[in-house]
This record gives structure tokens, C-alpha cells and sequence, in this order.
């Protein structure tokens, strides 16, 4: 069958998008990728590289490249800074998309940049007040948030749902101090600071951190917090970003805390064989953090070797925040009529075929569905674009 | 030839934890333990007795009851729930520890938490001081005077006991008006700042309830039932409970 005029919208730009719309792409299929940040990328493209004298295989690299596949493929075409509205099912789907009310969460500039050379723009202007006062600041080609964003209709042939996810939100655990003390940081937070600065530093003062905590399981597998799931990612990403440190700095004293270490991956379980002798590991969940004068933080834990409570300083606490499901879930089970599983992520037909819903023609690739990893995202979104390629008779 | 299977024999016996886990709304989560030891980190009373809640769950989950109930841990806990805060699971610990009090024989409980109860039962004020319903109602009325008198602007102060009708049922730790009397008038003046209508009971004005601590069901129910008697019989609309 020709794959003329077939056309296929992409929920998300993030890397599972990315990659669901360039596979649609070899096979002829124009695809319309809505975005509904100013940026393509996702957060995949806001991690650090964590090679150490070796890959690590952590695939953030894997994100520039499908993010510049994109954007220099023609049957792609992307809308950032948009939202669907709704959608109308009468064989075809037609769709109505508008600006999104996208806002940065905290913009202290008024330009905001994206986190890869290939994002266009790079700059985004979100506060022209700012900008006015002093206009030599201001990037060249930068764009103003308010004049992007797309309005109108298409008409397509199916969608892929993958806006992915949100970090969880580590001021819900109260007595970790985050965002009170400068020097508790999440993952994500720890991954713009190496990206940032090419080193770990303490946000407090701008200092090397010498010695370093994680704290594992942060919201996932937490009945109080209705969040059931292991996240799969926080173990690969903590103890990676751990070998990162220590390879730059092999005098960085490293303890994870942990209730266990979920050994997934490839190469992994000798992976952890050599973190275990470059790291403490504390089978312990620390609950209370104290500001110390100097900005470290004091943290009270169980020493599991003679049973006593322990108080030890560190200069950074590292929160290893799970996967939670995406902030506009809701929202967007409304708009597709596709359900939501008992977690909050959206649910394929079953556990063998993950990226078909229940509503023919809707598709979901990534994180949407449910933890995942670069590699597992992308291997989703390949899988959630061949569904759509069976489902259209295209080949 | 491979050698028979091992077959476990014989019902698994019914275990301290699993008594508990029975008289408890979904067993206390008491099975979902994930062994992370957030509980250890947050307690008070971690590492006293060479004890702390994570081991106390685990020994309690294999079936060590012996040493679980008897150990002195148990009356070390202070019930502060901390555990259950920090706990992802949700898993009720310190129930576990209430129900493992309950199995020592009365008389061997802490003298100090025993004798209190005992006190509370001696008369209706509940006090564990045993201070009696008259010494109290002299105590707070000489030190209400006191007030009224050396700080004028709250010269219209009250402090009643058994006011018919009145919103507010207010209780009060029994050591206070025996040693510290001069801890009761600050709660006084917030109460007439904001022109709340409240009283003491002659009856069950001692707020603490030892026997609680002690678990013994029946003293604290008893305790408890004065003090709720005298709300209901003074027409209170609210229990102010200080303890």
C-alpha cells in the first residue's frame, strides 16, 4: 500500500518522541511532533554524559543524535510550544492544537536556553521586561515565547502518546530539606550541575564536593505516597553519576544509602562488583538532614555494624527521585479517551504489547506508559511506531 | 538419583506477630516490611537495648516472640509514631510494640508507668499524681488570684472548674499544679484572649493516662471514660485533650 498522505502526530519531543517520529520517518510517514515546552529534547537531553574511562552506556549521547536526526528531517515537522486541545475520531483523527500555557518553573533570566546546540531556537526570551533592561544580553536569533506555538487543525492517521514523565518531587519527603538547604540536590538536579559546570559542585558556593551521600528510592516504592512502582532508573543513574565523580576526583568519598540495588542492565552486576569497593554502601534510609554553618548537612542514620544512630556530615545529599507519571496524564486521558492505569501512567492492552491502547489508531511510546531508561524508551518508541505502521498497512 | 524433596512439615505455628496482625486494620501492613530502616533512622530510642524498630519487626517476622515481647526495648519506645511517618510502607510499629507490653505480666511492668496508673485509679481527677479533686480546685483558683492580681490586664481572667454548658472541655498534665503551678496560666490567657468558653472537670482533669502506656486496656479505658463522662455531664461541645 503507498504511504502517500499518511500522517502521523507525535504527543512529546522528548526522547521517545524523537525517536517514534524519525522511525515513522523512514518509512515515508509525515509526522507532525507537538511539543509543549519551547525545546525538543525532553529531560533525557538535560543528563550528563557518565563515561568514565569507558562508556557507561547511560545513552544520553544517543539523545543529541536522534534530537539532530530530527531536526534536519524534512517529513518531520515540529511544533513547540504547543498543547492539544481535542480531538474528533471519525476515521481520520482530526485535531485541534493551540499555544501552550507552557511556563519555565524558575526563569531568574529573562532568556531561557535549551540544553542541546541543535534546539532551534536555542534561545527562548521569556521575560521581555528583563531583556529590555539590558538588551546586550540577549542572544542573537533569540525568540520570543509569546510568538511561538501553532493554532489550528490537522488531520492524521494516528498518534503516539509520549510526553513522557515528571521527576518526583523531593520537597514531598519533607525532612530530607529540599529546597531549604542550597546543598540537598535531586538526580536531576545533579545531572544540569555536571552538564553545567563539568563537575560536581556545591550549589551553596560554588565549591568541589568532596564528600557525597545518595539517598535511594526517593518517592518510589512508597505506599505513603501511592507510589508503588520501582522507578528502574534510580540505581543505573546514581551509582553511574557515582563513577563519573569518582573517575574526576578519586578522593570524592561516596555513600549510597539504599534498601536494594536494583540490578538491571547490561554489564551490570559487574558494574556494581566494582562500585562496591569505590563506594560505601549503607543498607540504611536515612530520615533526618541538618543544616550545618558551613552549608553542609548533617544527616542522622542507623550504623547497621553495632545498631547505633549516627550522625555524619556530608558537603552534597544526592535524592535519587523516581519516574512519577506525567503532570498532564490526566488531562490527556480526557482528550484521547485512553485510560490510565492504577499508578497514574497510561495503559497499553496488555504487558506483551505495552504500546497498543485500548482505541485503535492510539498509540504510546516511553515513559508514558511507565518507568523506562534512554534504551528502554527508545526500544518502546521503535516498537510503538512499528504497531503504527502495522495498523495504518503501511510497509 | 536426586534426593526427595524436603517437605516442610506440619502447620506453621501461630506466631506473636501474626496475633497482632490479626486484631490490627490490614494487619498493620506488619508483612509489607521492606527492610529499609527509615523507622531506625527517625527513632528515639534506636540502639538502646541493642534494639531498634527495623530489628524489632524482623525478629517479630521470624517468629523469635520470646525475645521480641520480653525484651526491655519495648517500654522503651515511646510511641511517638515517628516510625510510621517515615515508614513507605506505612507499617504500624508501635502497635506491635503496645501489643508486645500487653503480654508482660502486670506486675512486672516499669514501676514508674505502673504506679502512675494505679495513682489515676485511686480517684476520679485521673491524675497521676493522685491529686485529689479539692487540691486541685485550690491550686488553680490561688494561682488564678495570683494572676489577676499582679497582671491587671487580665484581671478578668477565668479559670473554671465544672462550668455548665461551657464549648471547651480542657484537660491538664496532674504535675503541674502539684510542682510547676506557674505552666497553667499562659495556656489561660491564650484561651481568655481569644474569648474561648471553657472549663475544667472536678472529674477526670488529668490529662495524662499512664495506663495507656502501661497497656492496660481495661485502667485506660476507664480513665478515659471519667474524663469523657464529665465532658458529656457539663454539656461541653469539645474535648481539648493537652496530653
Amino acid at each position: 500500500m503507498s504511504t502517500k498522505n499518511k500522517k502521523v502526530m507525535v504527543v512529546g519531543g522528548g526522547i521517545a518522541g524523537l525517536t517514534a517520529a524519525w522511525e515513522l520517518s523512514r518509512f515515508n510517514i509525515d509526522v507532525e511532533l507537538i511539543e509543549k515546552t519551547p525545546f525538543l529534547g525532553g529531560y533525557a537531553i538535560q543528563y550528563c554524559c557518565k563515561a568514565t574511562d569507558e562508556c557507561r552506556q547511560c545513552g544520553a549521547c544517543t539523545v543529541e543524535a536522534m534530537l539532530k536526526n530530527v531536526v534536519n528531517e524534512p517529513k518531520i515537522k515540529v511544533h513547540l510550544a504547543t498543547d492539544v486541545e481535542k480531538i474528533n475520531n471519525s476515521g481520520r483523527f482530526s485535531v485541534d492544537l493551540k499555544k501552550s500555557s507552557y511556563q519555565p518553573v524558575s526563569a531568574t533570566e529573562g532568556v531561557i536556553r535549551g540544553y542541546s546546540k541543535n534546539n532551534s531556537p536555542l534561545h527562548v526570551i521569556v521575560d521581555k521586561e528583563k531583556c529590555e533592561e539590558n538588551p546586550d544580553a540577549v542572544p542573537e536569533g533569540a525568540v520570543e515565547l509569546d510568538t511561538m506555538g501553532f493554532s489550528g487543525k490537522l488531520d492524521v492517521d494516528a498518534v503516539i502518546l509520549a510526553s513522557g514523565f515528571q521527576p518526583f518531587d523531593a520537597e514531598q519527603k519533607g525532612t530530607y530539606g529540599y529546597k531549604k538547604f542550597p546543598n540537598v540536590v535531586t538526580g536531576m538536579d545533579l545531572e544540569r550541575i555536571i552538564r553545567e559546570n563539568a563537575t560536581v559542585v556545591r550549589p551553596s558556593d560554588g565549591k568541589a564536593a568532596q564528600k557525597i551521600a545518595f539517598i535511594q528510592c526517593v518517592g518510589s516504592r512508597d505506599e505513603n505516597l501511592g507510589n508503588l512502582w520501582c522507578s528502574q532508573v534510580c540505581c543505573p543513574y546514581a551509582l553511574r553519576m557515582a563513577e563519573t565523580i569518582k573517575h574526576k576526583n578519586a578522593d570524592a568519598e561516596i555513600s549510597i544509602f539504599y534498601m536494594d540495588i536494583q540490578n538491571v542492565g547490561k554489564n551490570y552486576a559487574e558494574f556494581y562488583e566494582k562500585c562496591k569497593t569505590d563506594f560505601r554502601f549503607v543498607r540504611n534510609i536515612p530520615v533526618d538532614v541538618f543544616p550545618m554553618e558551613n552549608d553542609s548537612l548533617s544527616m542522622r542514620y542507623m550504623n547497621e555494624e553495632d545498631g547505633l544512630c549516627i550522625n555524619e556530615e556530608f558537603d552534597l545529599l544526592v535524592l535519587s527521585v523516581g519516574i512519577m507519571p506525567g503532570p498532564d496524564n490526566n488531562d490527556l486521558s480526557g482528550i484521547f479517551d485512553v485510560g490510565l492505569n492504577e499508578d497514574g501512567f497510561f495503559a497499553g492492552i496488555d504487558k506483551l504489547n505495552s504500546t497498543s491502547t485500548l482505541k485503535g489508531g492510539i498509540f504510546l511510546a516511553g515513559t508514558v506508559a511507565g518507568p523506562k531508561d534512554i534504551a528502554a524508551s527508545m526500544a518502546h518508541a521503535g516498537q510503538a511506531a512499528s504497531e503504527v505502521i502495522k495498523h495504518l498497512g503501511v510497509s | 538419583m536426586a534426593e526427595e524433596a524436603i517437605k516442610l512439615g506440619g502447620k506453621r505455628k501461630s506466631t506473636f506477630l501474626d496475633k497482632v496482625k490479626e486484631i490490627l486494620p490490614d494487619g498493620g501492613n506488619l508483612n509489607l516490611c521492606l527492610t529499609c530502616g527509615a523507622c531506625s533512622s527517625g527513632c528515639p530510642a534506636t540502639g538502646l537495648a541493642d534494639m531498634d524498630p527495623r530489628k524489632f519487626l524482623r525478629m517479630a517476622a521470624l517468629g523469635m516472640d520470646e525475645e521480641v515481647t520480653k525484651s526491655p526495648w519495648v517500654w522503651m519506645c515511646t510511641g511517638c509514631q515517628r516510625c510510621i511517618y517515615v515508614c513507605p510502607m506505612k507499617i504500624d510499629i508501635p502497635q506491635l510494640v503496645y501489643e508486645a507490653r500487653a503480654t508482660w505480666p502486670r506486675e512486672e511492668r516499669p514501676k514508674g508507668i505502673l504506679g502512675s496508673c494505679d495513682m489515676a485509679l485511686r480517684n476520679d481527677s485521673g491524675s497521676a499524681m493522685g491529686t485529689s479533686e479539692d487540691d486541685f480546685k485550690f491550686v488553680v483558683e490561688d494561682v488564678l488570684e495570683e494572676y489577676q492580681e499582679a497582671q491587671p490586664e487580665f484581671k478578668d481572667m477565668q479559670a473554671p472548674i465544672d462550668k455548665q454548658g461551657a464549648e471547651f472541655f480542657l484537660n491538664q498534665n496532674s504535675r503541674e499544679p502539684v510542682t510547676e503551678p506557674d505552666e497553667m496560666p499562659p495556656l489561660w490567657k491564650i484561651l481568655h484572649l481569644v474569648g474561648a468558653d471553657w472549663t475544667y472537670g472536678s472529674k477526670g482533669w488529668g490529662g495524662e493516662n499512664y495506663c495507656m502506656f502501661l497497656a492496660d486496656n481495661d485502667s485506660w479505658e476507664h480513665v478515659t471514660r471519667i474524663a469523657a463522662k464529665q465532658a458529656d455531664d457539663l454539656g461541653c461541645k469539645v474535648f481539648l485533650n493537652t496530653e
